[in-house]
């Protein structure tokens, strides 16, 4: 028998369990924040409508961190299994709107028109707070591509509902639409951009599923050249 | 149906609001949003404490609940605290807010569940998106809610029926409340239906609780545990699947494995009091003394200025000690002081409470003598009969205390003229007979009496075919109910001598062998059993010089 060095447990760190409570604390604090620059943009932007912009900007840099970590957070339960799906009835329409109306300020300041096709009644079923994440992320890219207007609209066919969200910018890099319709679920670090996003879009949309039918994301450029997203649920 | 703003703002000037938050910032904050929807009724709470005596003051239409409130009673404490006080109608909006994206922290039953979830951070415009939904709602199925809240439950599932005939936006929702209706109803196979239709065409966690629920209520145990196994292998973060897990495993005789799944569950969830309690009687039932004394003094913790707080759980951990004592008399000194410590301070705290003084002498009394002070526990008993003397209205619990005391000082007659009294007073309490016949040396109450010759039937038909084993095993789980019976001591004994003689002495067995036997050393020659119990005696030794 050998000796082997004795194995200190106490001083082995997991650094992604350090990371992912680092995370929950930041998002404390991000919240703390949000909420007081919601007020004060409220306060002195009725004073100094000139001040818009900035404050926008500055509330959509902070949501972008809010949401990453979202991602993060996300990522890691799922990698460690500790996700488990709430699946819930959720009314579309309602949901979207609330979607909307969570960026409604950065679509204010840089003046796009946001447009929901959604019938009143219609229902699906998803986790709420997690397609919410997804929604969210694409509803930001949107405004930040866009040219003046992203139309989401809902159609529910074959047991599968599909959300799909719509802009009049120039539409998805070839490379990216490639990337995604490969089925590669791989990130590469190295090209620069990570699409984390995207990534967590697709692994939340695959972990959806219902009776045999799973989730899935598409994405597409449409003829006039805008970009479209589409998140398809069972 | 189209509701305009005017006629949002109109409903919201009716409403009254409580925003419950420990952060004064955070409060103000989600106040002004409040008013800018026309709520012009709106309180606020900083703790669990306060917004429960608010609640007790007046019913809110909306509840706005930070599920962090720093060391105090969470979010969700709250929500369960009103439910079980009743102070939270059907047709009330509770709505948690909450840090976090993921659904960690709903660790309550079904039953408990917030209307609704709304992550921080969020806009003015989104709390607005939520509310309205939800007032909506409220409004929308304010007939079957306020039929709920007045328990006419048949009034409720008609008017459910009716809306789910229309097919319209809240069908769903009427299926669910429903369902939980005929459950309440006690109509569990109409219950089972509706669940079953529901999960056909999706797999609903709060279907497929309902359903194990419902299962187990028909006593379809295999089935329901089936289930809730799948679910808690699932990751299914509600915890009521534990505890009717560890309920049917109670019911098929598993105490140990229902222990060991209501402790995964308080692992998770420390806080849950009555789980806490559960835990302990089982533990109790399985003589895991130390696991016991834990869930006891969490329980008396968070009882602490709570709707849950009694003397009796003090006097429980006490009793629990006791055993403790008995079962180990090395670790009788620091457990002493514990229990006069305990007992100091339960007289403090109640000092009003009729007989708590009594009751907590009775208790000492017993663990002095116990844990081998014979001078101090007769002082006790000499102050005890003064006060008996004086007492009226004496509980089955303090008699039953009294006849325990009487037992471990060896006055077995006194004893047993208390619990035959106790016996015949109770007859009809299954609760008051059970514990009758722990403590007595043969079953004095007719329930008790009807399952020792249950009992004693099943255990002939193992030794007739030499089934010895499983007759031990009988045995030994119906022990850990009445541990004092003479006649189950005694057949256990046989069947371990059995055992032995048949397969040869192990350690265990003799081991075994010896704690019941030396339950049975109180009994004089005068009993009908004692040549029995001499005979197995004379067994005993001579196995035990055979190892």
């Amino acid at each position: 028998m050998t000796n082997k060095p004795e194995h200190n447990e106490e001083n082995n760190v997991d650094f992604s369990m350090l990371l992912a409570s680092s995370v929950h604390d930041i998002k404390n604090s991000l919240s703390m924040l949000l909420t007081s620059l919601d007020e004060v943009i409220d306060i002195t932007t009725e004073e100094r409508p000139e001040h818009r912009r900035s404050y926008s900007i500055l509330r959509g840099e902070a949501s972008r961190i809010n949401n990453a970590l979202i991602y993060l957070l996300g990522l890691y339960r799922l990698q460690n299994e500790q996700l488990s799906l709430n699946l819930q009835e959720v009314f579309i329409a309602d949901f979207l709107e609330e979607q909307v109306e969570s960026q409604q300020l950065l679509f204010d300041v840089n003046n796009i028109k946001v447009s929901i096709d959604c019938d009143e009644n219609m229902t699906g079923y998803f986790d709420e707070n997690l397609i919410a994440g997804v929604i969210n992320n694409i509803l930001v890219n949107c405004a930040k591509y866009t040219q003046d207007s992203i139309t989401l609209s809902v159609e529910q066919n074959n047991q599968y509902l599909t959300i799909s969200i719509l802009d009049n910018g120039s539409g998805y890099p070839q490379g990216i639409i490639d990337h995604i319709s490969n089925d590669n679920r791989s990130i590469d670090f190295n090209s620069g951009s990570t699409n984390l996003g995207l990534f967590f879009s697709q692994q939340i949309a695959s972990i959806h599923h219902c009776k045999g039918r799973t989730g899935a994301i598409e994405l597409s450029n449409s003829e006039t050249g805008g970009g479209c997203f589409k998140l398809i649920l069972p | 149906m189209a509701i305009t703003k005017i006629d949002v703002i109109k409903i919201y000037r009716q409403k009254t609001a409580l925003v419950i938050d420990d952060f004064p910032d955070m409060r103000g904050s989600i106040r002004r949003m409040l008013d800018n929807f026309g709520v012009i009724s709106c309180d606020t709470a900083s703790n669990g404490e306060e917004a429960i005596l608010k609640c007790e003051e007046k019913p809110y239409d909306i509840i706005l609940a930070d599920y962090n409130l720093g060391d105090n009673k969470n979010g969700q404490q709250i929500l369960e605290e009103l439910r079980f006080k009743n102070l939270l109608k059907n047709t009330t909006i509770y709505m948690m807010i909450t840090a976090e994206t993921t659904k960690d922290m709903v660790f309550g039953a079904l039953e408990y569940q917030p209307d609704d979830y709304l992550t921080k951070p969020f806009t003015q415009g989104v709390l607005g998106k939520r509310l309205d939904r939800m007032v909506l709602e409220k409004e929308s199925l304010y007939e079957i809610n306020n039929a709920m809240d007045l328990l006419d439950y048949d009034r409720a599932i008609e008017l459910c029926q009716q809306r789910i005939d229309m097919h319209d936006k809240y069908e769903q929702r009427c299926l669910r409340i429903m369902s939980s209706c005929f459950y309440k109803k006690h109509k569990f196979s109409q219950a089972k239906k509706v669940y079953e239709d529901i999960l056909e065409e999706r797999e609903l966690e709060w279907a497929q609780i309902g359903l194990g629920k419902s299962l187990m209520a028909l006593n379809d145990l295999d089935q329901a545990e089936e289930l809730f196994t799948k679910l808690a292998d699932d990751g299914c973060l509600c915890l009521e699947i534990y505890d009717c897990l560890a309920d049917i495993k109670t019911r098929q005789g598993d105490i140990e494995e229902a222990q060991r799944i209501l402790e995964r569950a308080i692992d998770v969830s420390p806080n849950a009091i009555m789980r806490q309690e559960k835990l302990a009687e089982l533990s109790e039932d399985n003589h895991d003394w130390e696991r016991a004394e834990k869930s006891r003094k969490k329980v008396i913790r968070l009882g602490n200025n709570s709707v849950y707080e009694t003397p009796e759980h003090h006097f429980k951990l006490a009793r629990c000690m006791n055993s403790e004592i008995s079962d180990n008399p090395e670790a009788a000194k620091g457990k002493v002081k514990e229990v006069e410590e305990v007992m100091r301070s339960v007289k403090r705290k109640y000092k009003d409470h009729e007989n708590v003084d009594l009751q907590a002498d009775i208790i000492q009394a017993n663990v002095y003598a116990s844990a081998g002070h014979e001078d101090k526990s007769q002082e006790k008993m000499a102050t005890i009969k003064d006060k008996m003397a004086a007492a009226s209205n004496k509980s089955a619990q303090l008699m039953l205390d009294m006849a325990q005391t009487y037992k471990t000082v060896g006055d077995h007659d006194k004893a047993k003229e208390i619990l035959k009294d106790l016996a015949e007073k109770h007859e009809d309490n299954p609760d008051i007979s059970e514990a009758i016949d722990r403590l007595s040396d043969e079953p004095l109450s007719k329930l008790g009496k009807q399952k020792a010759v249950q009992l004693n039937q099943e255990g002939k038909e193992l030794f007739a075919s030499k089934e010895y084993s499983k007759a031990i095993q009988l045995f030994s789980q119906a022990l850990k109910h009445y541990p004092n019976n003479i006649g189950l001591n005694l057949n256990l004994m046989l069947a371990l001598v059995r055992e032995m003689s048949a397969k040869g002495a192990t350690a265990a067995q003799v081991q075994h062998c010896s704690s019941a036997k030396e339950k049975l050393a109180h009994i004089g020659e005068d009993n009908p059993m004692y040549e029995r119990y001499k005979v197995l005696c004379d067994h005993l030794v001579k196995l035990k010089k055979s190892l």
